[in-house]
């Protein structure tokens, strides 16, 4: 069995599948400030809803983004403590390319990236790049694209559908797991971040390794 | 139940810590990874850089901790962690993680707040076997606790039971310690730095100390523009800024204030014992004048190994002990609280 969490959007979700990635339950909803609170008992409460308990676990799997970074930090904190705990490996799955995973018909993926900013995968592509909210529209050209609700409303992009894809994120982690079997490393397995924080110069961001 | 064998997490700012801690006094592991040098390279704590640091660290700190107690997951007790006050990015690793490691051992989960770890340093001992554990601190018991974020003056009736009789009304004297640093030219963090500078001198000047409305109140920003305010004349004449004599009198006005109130407050209210607890209590200035000034109150003043002092995991695994004791217990759904206040008794 796998769990998976997903929390690189306000949009939240988290699964349980089969080892080889077949779907047992998930659940999705939305929260923007309450990730930390809300993630965990959404988790337990799915694993209840199942009959099945946290202990059978084989291998956890975690969105890593980017995204929201209140959000990564806290599915991230959990998959760590949750893999380090069972004693079993944990998978980082690209958030984006498990929305466009989640959702075969879709363009492209976005997720904010600040006030005015979105991180923009389109399909076919391997990282996610950082674009401004003005240029979006021409990028996407009315494409079906996968942006979180309050995202796409935010920016007034239409018909985008919700990024709720855990199932997706445990999915994709099967897959690694037959090739991987012991998954990334659990100490050092981040967020992507795509850039570093505000405050650092280009020069400290020398001294400070990000990736 | 024996003593409660408690994996404590520390991850409120800028320092990673985990320990284990038995009966919330013993000290088996007492694990810090601190990322002092990187907030040297900026001139002091970025949030978000602090918070992706606590992701990065918290694992091994964890396994660190584990080693050095030689425990494995079924000799822990319980799983205590910080939930504020403190940067909520930061909080949040440490929140998390201790919530994932307590649904995964069924391990009942204590929220700490992190000011009472700092009040609670005052009770740790070294963890080797079977010695003799020192007296516990007497109550009512004073407590100051100093630190970057913090600086407030802490009546303790007894376990759990808070009066908080002053506390800054601008500055933390940590934070006044950072920006004097800077302005002086000296490293981050500013606190060591200052103390450094001003061990051998003679105070440049004599700043005036702050007024504040409650008589156990503090205030350190004015000293701040004093500082600047000298700098400047300094710079105006065209000499030498006689950094080492600032020092000196920037350390010897917070020292005095700290000081003044903190025994003023131990008089009034006639307390058993007076501690201090933050990372500004390793100042070895404030501990001498402190002790002194309270030996001729026939008071004896307690100090927490400097190691407990700042952010660790140890202090939060001591006031667990006491919060695990009471009965306390916290949730899948705890979060991270940043502006956590202790829970105050009314004044009287
Ligand atoms: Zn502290």
């Amino acid at each position: 069995m796998i769990i998976a969490i997903e929390a690189a959007s306000t949009d939240l979700s988290v699964a349980v599948a089969q080892r080889d990635g077949t779907l047992i339950a998930d659940d999705g909803w939305t929260s923007a400030q309450r990730q930390s609170a809300e993630l965990l008992p959404h988790l337990l409460e799915l694993l209840a809803r199942a009959g099945r308990s946290l202990r059978q676990t084989e291998a956890v799997a975690v969105g890593i983004g980017p995204g929201s970074f209140t959000g990564l930090r806290v599915a991230l904190a959990l998959g760590k403590g949750l893999a380090l705990a069972l004693e079993r490996p944990i998978l980082g799955v690209p958030s984006l390319q498990a929305w466009l995973s989640a959702y075969p018909d879709a363009a492209a993926a976005l997720a904010r990236a600040g006030a005015r900013e979105a991180y923009l995968l389109p399909r076919g592509e391997d990282s996610p790049r950082i674009v401004d909210r003005d240029s979006i529209a021409a990028l996407v050209r009315g494409a079906r694209i996968v942006a979180p609700a309050e995202l796409a409303s935010a920016f007034g992009l239409e018909g985008a559908e919700s990024p709720r894809a855990g199932r997706a994120v445990a999915a994709l982690a099967a897959g690694r797991l037959d090739r991987e079997p012991a998954g990334d490393d659990l100490r050092t397995l981040e967020p992507i971040y795509v850039r570093a924080p505000r405050g650092l110069s280009a020069e400290t961001e020398g001294e400070v390794r990000w990736l | 139940m024996s003593a409660p064998r408690i994996l404590a997490i520390e991850s409120s700012c800028d320092e990673t810590g985990v320990a284990i801690v038995v009966g919330g006094r013993r000290i088996e592991a007492n694990q810090v990874a601190t990322q002092v040098a990187l907030h040297a390279a900026t001139g002091g704590i970025v949030p978000e850089v602090a918070a992706r640091q606590q992701l990065r660290w918290i694992v091994p700190t964890l396994e660190a901790a584990l080693g050095e107690a030689g425990a494995a997951w079924d000799d822990l007790d319980a799983v205590a962690v910080t939930y504020g006050p403190g940067l909520i990015g930061s909080l949040l690793v440490g929140v998390n993680l201790a919530k994932a490691l307590s649904a995964v051992r069924d391990l009942p989960l204590i929220a700490v707040n992190h000011i009472e770890g700092h009040i609670y340093a005052n009770w740790l001992a070294d963890g080797n076997g079977g010695a003799v554990l020192p007296a516990e601190p007497a109550f009512p018991l004073l407590c100051l606790v100093v630190s970057g974020g913090h600086t407030q003056l802490v009546l303790m009736h007894d376990h759990g039971r808070y009066e908080l009789l002053g506390q800054t009304v601008d500055d933390a004297a940590g934070e006044a310690f950072d920006k004097v640093g800077r302005l002086l030219g000296l490293p981050y963090p500013g606190g060591p730095a200052i103390s450094a500078a001003a061990v051998d001198a003679t105070p440049a000047t004599r700043f005036p100390r702050a007024r504040t409305d409650g008589p156990y109140d503090f205030s350190f920003s004015g000293l701040k523009t004093a500082v600047l305010r000298e700098v400047e004349g300094y710079r105006e004449r065209g000499e030498p800024i006689p950094v080492d004599g600032l020092a000196a009198a920037f350390e010897e006005a917070v020292v005095d204030a700290l000081a003044t109130k903190t025994v003023a407050a131990a008089r009034d209210h006639g307390v058993a014992s007076v501690a201090l607890g933050g990372g500004v209590a390793a100042n070895r200035a404030l501990r001498a004048t402190l002790a002194q000034r309270l030996g001729t109150e026939g008071l004896s003043l307690l100090v927490p190994r400097p190691e407990w002092c700042t952010d660790n995991g140890a202090m939060i695994g001591a006031a667990a002990g006491f919060r695990f004791a009471a009965g306390d217990r916290a949730d899948a759904s705890l979060e991270a609280v940043p502006n956590l206040a202790l829970p105050w008794l009314q004044a009287g």
